[in-house]
């Protein structure tokens, strides 16, 4: 299996703040890979740099043997590489089917005046879109709320909102910014599997942020663990697990070490 | 009743004008771009059809075009407001907030100036005995009122459209409309170009009306008014510029027999909308809807 993402040498410095610093790893096809760290470690900074919301100071972003590192948002979005939003940013006043609408017609680059007038292609590109995102939020669970505003959702429901938008983009990395943030262990189990599944119907590759250990090392066959910006530890989750780097990052260093 | 339509057409009319001004801010917000540029456009269009009615080289083309000179003064007006929308959105639409509508008014500012000093347009005096098609000025209802009727269908349908749900991403959320995808920059320029083309079509309607075209037209208290139709009515919903234009264009009037003191009761009607109704008045139906 090849990388599909390849991150270099990575740096974001935020005036004389090192948020992220010399950060390196590979994203192996189809894998679901694990970043974990405390809070403050850069871990939603990395991703802001990869999907170009942030631009890096210095290293390299590679994306299907492209690099992405100098692109605009959009540009890599519609490349396939998708995210969600740790502090869930849905496009609030608009329903639960047009969220996930819009990257449809993001993708299909909606015509003004084909859409205006109803022209043949635009009224077959809008029945597609319109198809496809029923489809994906059905397939979170939110079949029934198709027309509900976005911002008057629960906030779990929000949460799995997000991910159908992301989906909508059709990409082939998504990236989860904490997707378990406030569930409690039953639902946490209920989105590792809802993971799973998502990755294996879409033949996605799943790169995610958590904080909550058990499920990271239940779900991803990699991780990588950051703490103040630094790439601590990487490689699979048992023998990350063990690592007195991890250890003293979680849980600090004994008084007599 | 003919004799309320001789009072009140001017009246009618202008509520026509305005509204049709008020929907030329709406198309930017729509991606949540607060632009006063509109006004520029209206004089910039007022000023085509002016020198196309009046100026003496192209008095051939309109004897041969007789009445089809208008919509050909129309159609003009839409093309240099395009195109100027296009030149000025790229640059500007990269500010926000407030940077953009302070950089919206500056371009009508010079406007304002270039006007003021070029030859074509008369200065300071501007351009006098612009042709009227229509004796009475209900008349030109026929002209305000199919735009209006077109504007609100392509509205209908834009909203509707995929455009449209574009538009309003960025209007929702902007980093998230980019982070899915969506150009932000080129549909804020799309949305801000179409208000543009309006206000250039409303203004070469408007300088046959008015009969003369000067530097008055494009004034920052008539951005700041347009602004107000917008404010009132209700920006995130195109009947809002209708309503607030129709409000503030009547008031006055309606107002009339209190007479010096009707201004101070226009000023409070403003106060009491911005304070009671946020969202404006069109704010008013939508929570019932949802």
């Amino acid at each position: 299996m090849s990388a599909i993402l390849a991150v270099e040498s990575l740096s974001k410095a935020f005036g004389g703040l090192m948020a992220v610093t010399d950060v390196s790893f590979e994203v192996r096809e189809g894998e679901i890979f694990g970043l974990i760290g405390p809070n403050g470690a850069g871990k939603t900074t990395l991703f802001n740099m990869l999907t170009g919301l942030a631009k890096p100071t210095a290293g390299t972003v590679h994306f299907l043997g492209q690099d992405i590192s100098g692109k605009a948002p959009a540009a890599i979005a519609l490349m396939g590489l998708a995210r969600t939003f740790q502090n869930i940013r849905l496009f609030g006043g608009m329903s639960v089917l047009d969220n996930v609408r819009v990257p449809r017609h993001a993708l299909d680059g909606a015509s003004l005046w084909g859409g205006v007038f109803g022209s043949a292609s635009s009224r077959r590109r809008e029945r597609e879109a319109l198809a496809q995102a029923r489809a994906l939020v059905e397939l979170v669970g939110l079949g029934g709320r198709m027309d509900t505003p976005a911002a008057s959702l629960p906030y779990g429901d929000r949460r799995r909102l997000e991910i159908a938008r992301a989906l909508a983009l059709s990409p082939k990395v998504l990236l989860l910014d904490e997707p378990a943030a406030g569930m409690n262990h039953a639902e946490k189990q209920d989105l590792s599997r809802f993971i799973r599944d998502i990755r294996d119907r879409f033949g996605l590759t799943v790169l995610l942020i958590e904080h909550n250990v058990p499920m990271v090392m239940g779900l991803c066959r990699s991780v990588a663990v950051l703490n103040f910006g630094q790439l601590i530890a990487k490689g699979e989750p048992e023998a990350v697990q063990a690592d007195p780097a991890v250890i003293e990052a979680y849980l600090g260093v004994a008084a007599d070490a | 009743m003919e004799d309320l339509l001789a009072r009140y057409g001017f009246l009618i009319v202008t509520i026509l004008q305005q509204a049709l001004l008020g929907l030329s801010l709406y198309f930017p917000l729509m991606t949540g771009q607060l632009s006063l540029a509109s006004i520029g456009f209206y004089s910039l269009g007022g000023y085509v059809a002016a020198v196309m009615g009046t100026h003496p080289a192209l008095a051939p083309l309109r004897e041969a075009l007789g009445f089809s000179m208008y919509p050909l003064e129309w159609l003009v007006a839409l093309l240099a407001s395009s195109i100027l929308g296009v030149v000025l959105g790229y640059p500007a639409l990269r500010l926000r907030g407030i940077y953009l509508a302070l950089a919206t008014i500056a371009f009508v500012q010079i406007l304002g100036v270039l006007a003021l000093n070029m030859p074509i347009t008369g200065g300071a005096i501007g351009i006098f005995d612009i042709p009227q098609p229509f004796e009475s000025r209900l008349a030109y209802a026929w002209f305000f009122g199919p735009l209006l009727a077109l504007t609100l269908f392509f509205l209908w349908r834009l909203e509707r459209s995929g455009t449209g749900r574009l538009f309003f991403s960025i209007r929702e959320n902007e980093l998230a409309a980019g982070a899915m995808g969506v150009n932000v920059t080129a549909r804020k320029v799309q949305a801000f170009v179409i208000g543009c083309a309006l206000a250039g079509v409303v203004g070469a309607m408007s300088a046959p009306l008015l009969n003369t075209w000067n530097t008055r037209q494009g004034t920052f208290d008539a951005a700041v008014a347009c602004l107000a139709y917008v404010l009132i009515g209700g920006a995130r919903s195109k009947w809002g510029a209708l309503l607030g234009a129709a409000l503030l264009v009547s008031l006055p009037e309606l107002l009339r027999p209190l007479k010096d003191s009707r201004m101070i009761l226009d000023g409070l009607v403003l106060v009491l909308v911005c304070v009671y109704m946020p969202r404006g008045i069109a704010g008013l139906f939508d929570r019932r809807r949802a």
